[in-house]
């Protein structure tokens, strides 16, 4: 993904525009997606920036998505009628010129959400806006998405493969791990009530927003969405941000108020539920990356890294289980 | 064989010599980030490689206790898988790290067997015991990571 390579990939794909590439400088510190900011001119003056998202150089990455998916998502998702994202632009479908498959988006020139917060003087409206911009994703009508996108039978159906996916980490694992079998059987006796399918984002947090001055916010990084529960957005966001956390029980209430969800479905300790179903697939990247780690194939320096990270969610998935262990306490 | 310095205290040197010496020569944030990477693993194999042999060891009898237990509390038909996973915990005087990680890995498989059956049970003290011996393993887990606070976006 360098300069060079993305002016061979745009003079094959816009020939007639004959750009020229000012600069594409790689982006430090993601986990999954190798990414780079370029500056293109066309020969009628003006320019463009754009942001290169591709696969890493195959066994380096720990975690994996679908990039034919991901584009076909994208494109439907540039016409949502409840949120606006960066428009997709070019997709090397092969990585015949950009080393790997890469999908070419507009760069929005805008401070993240998260950035924005930081200097926030009323979080409790900064929250609300958040929940809104989560609530303009999980209110999106799904026929938007078209026939190509994979939807689940039923929200049942659904949940069976969420919690199935502990047990896919387990078969794949050449060791015990007693931790995951808990929390999978304590998953299933405590199954909540159903709700509407809905789009998930799958990695929804005040950094995957941007904040363009005086317009909509912007929502990126679309690698992990899917149709699904729409509470497993909420599981997440509550791992790894502390938009959740600082204000748990106000963020549910706000979203209850957003979407008319009832208290019975949406509540602290459902919230802590989905936590474990929708952080579930990035923990199976991880243990199954150590596990290839420990069969001898190399993954980079994210594979023995992201050890600790298994430790972090081993740890919040306890807590969940805690929660409900409570009552057994008290029978005890 | 040479035990000063321990291996620990090895891969603290190394880390600080990568984090004084090679890291500030890093040209790019990508290849100075993927440092900082390398440099909170080597922290965490110091504290790991101090304890792991100990920490498997004990944790391995905790739980072949805990199982017995279990067994001796449930009917007849609940006990035989219980035991069946025990029966294949091989403990011997081996304190090599393979030997001590595999009879470690089928402890795991007791410990699940074991709350399964103290859950279909209902016999809440146990599952309790359980889910604390769970949470123990998190807990050492979380002392080799030294906090939860991770590099990158």
């Amino acid at each position: 993904m360098d300069r060079d390579r993305l002016q061979a990939f745009l003079d094959a794909v816009e020939p007639e525009r004959r750009g020229t590439v000012l600069e594409c400088h790689p982006m430090p510190g993601g986990y999954s997606r190798n990414a780079a900011r370029a500056t293109v001119q066309w020969t009628d003056g003006s320019t463009e920036s754009l942001f290169l998202r591709g696969d890493p150089p195959e066994g380096s990455s720990i975690f994996r998505s679908d990039r034919d998916l991901e584009w076909a998502l994208l494109n439907a998702l540039a016409v949502s009628p409840t949120f606006r994202i960066p428009r997709p632009r070019y997709y090397d479908a092969t990585g015949e010129y950009l080393g790997s498959r890469c999908i070419i988006d507009e760069a929005i020139p805008a401070q993240s959400m998260f950035t924005a917060m930081q200097t926030e003087t009323d979080l409790q409206a900064a929250n609300a806006r958040f929940v809104d911009v989560i609530v303009s994703i999980h209110t999106m009508p799904l026929d938007v998405l078209g026939p190509d996108i994979p939807r689940p039978a039923s929200w049942r159906a659904h949940m069976d493969s969420l919690i199935g996916q502990l047990d896919e980490i387990q078969a794949g694992l050449q060791e015990s791990n007693p931790i995951l079998h808990y929390v999978a059987r304590v998953m299933r006796e405590n199954l909540p009530r159903a709700v509407p399918l809905a789009l998930v984002h799958g990695d929804v947090q005040p950094g995957n927003v941007l904040v363009p001055e005086g317009q909509a916010p912007v929502i990126i990084d679309w690698e992990f969405s899917h149709i699904g529960d729409p509470r497993q957005d909420l599981g997440m966001l509550a791992a790894i941000t502390y938009a959740y956390k600082n204000s748990p029980a106000e963020f549910s209430a706000t979203y209850r108020e957003r979407t008319g969800m009832a208290d019975e479905d949406l509540n602290s300790l459902l919230v802590d539920y989905f936590l474990v179903l929708g952080t579930a697939r990035l923990l199976q990247h991880m243990i199954l990356g150590a596990e290839a780690l420990a069969q001898g194939e190399h993954q980079g320096i994210k594979g023995p890294y992201l050890i600790k990270a298994i430790t972090h969610f081993h740890n919040l998935y306890l807590n969940y289980t805690e929660q409900v262990s409570g009552s057994r306490k008290a029978t005890a | 064989m040479i035990t000063r310095p321990s291996t620990p205290q090895i891969l603290r040197d190394l880390q600080v010599e990568v984090e004084r010496e090679i890291l500030p020569m890093m040209p790019d944030p990508v290849s100075k980030m993927r440092v900082q990477m390398l440099l909170a693993v080597l922290g965490n194999c110091a504290v790991r490689s101090a304890h792991e042999i100990a920490w498997m060891t004990q944790e391995t009898a905790e739980i072949i206790d805990y199982a017995r237990e279990v067994a001796n509390a449930v009917s007849d038909d609940a006990r035989r898988p219980v035991l069946m996973q025990l029966d294949t915990i091989h403990v011997d005087d081996s304190l090599h790290l393979d030997d001590v990680a595999a009879a470690y890995s089928r402890a795991g498989y007791a410990l699940s067997a074991a709350l399964d059956a103290a859950m279909d049970a209902y016999l809440n003290d146990l599952v309790l015991r359980g889910e604390a011996l769970l949470r123990a393993r998190v807990t050492r887990e979380q002392e080799i990571a030294g906090g939860s606070a991770t590099t990158g976006r």
